[in-house]
């Protein structure tokens, strides 16, 4: 082998090698981010980690438990059930908009729509199930929109999480912009998604623990000590926002629903376990 | 009388020279308080179209605007230039994570 081929093989395997590690595939990055807890947290079942805080401290994790003997987002299921066999304004039912009648589906939530090249939460179909039928879209965040998702997840309890990442370069930029959101550091505070949730997760702030941003959309919509109410996904990114002083970007905006996209496309194979109780 | 008069006019003097000071002082103020406020919001309305906008800037903003309808100047034009600080600041962190936040991708 002459110089000129030994040059040749060495910077193709430079190149090659920046390249994976520049641009790793959704898979490779499922793969590394679900393998950095199971080395951070050894004890800690893969499947548990959809418990958020409960899963990594003990004497959170018993109070839990007691709140659980009378879970205190069982009223928003109860009350998403009613709502969500209440005919829509032609008469057609939820049920229509979704497939299997819109029961046991909510593990494959968000989705990417190829035919809007848009990211659709489950929230979003929802209200354009609503817009559909000659219904006025439902405030986000919290309230009846809340309820019908608690509901909806309810009936997927345990369901593995299966996002697809179509092939499709759209849905790619999507789940891009949205491991963007989640790895920047924002607010004055100078903080990203990623310093709590995965560089100090299990850590405290002040009184709280630190949860794992591994199966963090698995319980939503939620109930929240801190609320005394349900809610989504995009209330609680919002809630992020203002406390590491950033502005907060409008319910179910871009970059809200790829951040919810990369986030669960992280949790596939975990359980659905909403909706859920966090402090 | 000589001595009266060159007295008066030099008491005059003074007076009109601190006048056009304190009154140079003053549109100094103001034009710092103008540049400042104005470029702090041309800053913060770039924040908040890259997303990237923090939330201390618009109340910083507003502070200065009511500091200068209550007439405090230089007050004003501080907290004018701080509100310009912070949306300037939020730019630059903006034009950081654009490059760099790939750094902190787990692998």
């Amino acid at each position: 082998m002459n110089f000129k081929k030994v040059a040749r093989v060495t910077a193709l395997t430079v190149i090659a090698t920046f390249a994976v590690t520049a641009f790793a595939s959704p898979e490779q990055d499922l793969k590394a981010f679900q393998g950095y807890y199971a080395a951070r947290f050894p004890d800690v079942k893969l499947a548990d980690f959809v418990n958020g805080p409960y899963a990594l401290d003990a004497s959170m994790r018993a109070q839990w438990q007691d709140i659980m003997q009378f879970p205190p987002f069982s009223f928003a299921i109860d009350n998403g059930k009613e709502l969500f066999e209440k005919p829509l304004a032609d008469g057609k039912h939820y049920a229509d908009c979704f497939e299997n009648g819109g029961k046991g589906i909510r593990q494959n939530y968000p989705q990417f729509d190829v035919k809007t090249g848009q990211v659709v939460t489950l929230e979003s179909a929802i209200n354009a199930c609503r817009q559909a039928h000659g219904d006025k879209p439902l405030p986000w965040g919290k309230g009846d929109i809340a309820a019908i998702s608690a509901y909806m997840a309810s009936t997927s309890d345990g369901k593995p999480f299966d996002i697809k990442i179509p092939d499709d370069p759209r849905a790619l930029a999507a789940y891009e912009r949205g491991a963007q959101a989640f790895y920047s550091r924002r607010g004055q505070l100078n903080f990203s998604c990623a310093s709590c949730h995965v560089q100090n997760v299990g850590r405290h702030l002040r009184a709280e623990v630190l949860a794992p941003a591994l199966g963090m959309t698995a319980s939503f919509p939620v109930y929240r000590s801190s609320w005394g109410d349900m809610g989504t996904i995009d209330r609680r990114i919002s809630g992020c926002f203002r406390q590491v002083r950033a502005e907060p970007l409008p319910a179910q905006s871009e970059t809200y629903r790829d951040l919810e996209y990369f986030l669960t496309y992280m949790s596939n194979g975990l359980p659905v376990a909403g909706p859920g109780a966090r402090p | 009388m000589k001595i009266w008069l060159t007295r008066g006019i030099s008491i005059c003097g003074g007076l009109s020279g601190f006048v056009l000071l304190y009154a140079l002082t003053a549109r100094a103020g103001q034009i710092s308080y103008a540049t400042s406020l104005a470029a702090a919001q041309a800053a913060q309305q770039q924040a908040l179209e890259q997303e990237c906008a923090w939330s201390v800037t618009g109340p910083a903003i507003e502070a200065a605007q009511k500091l200068h309808q209550q007439g405090k100047d230089d007050a004003a034009a501080a907290a004018a230039a701080h509100a310009e600080d912070l949306a300037e600041q939020s730019l630059n962190q903006c034009e950081d994570q654009k490059k760099n936040w790939k750094k902190a991708v787990v692998q």
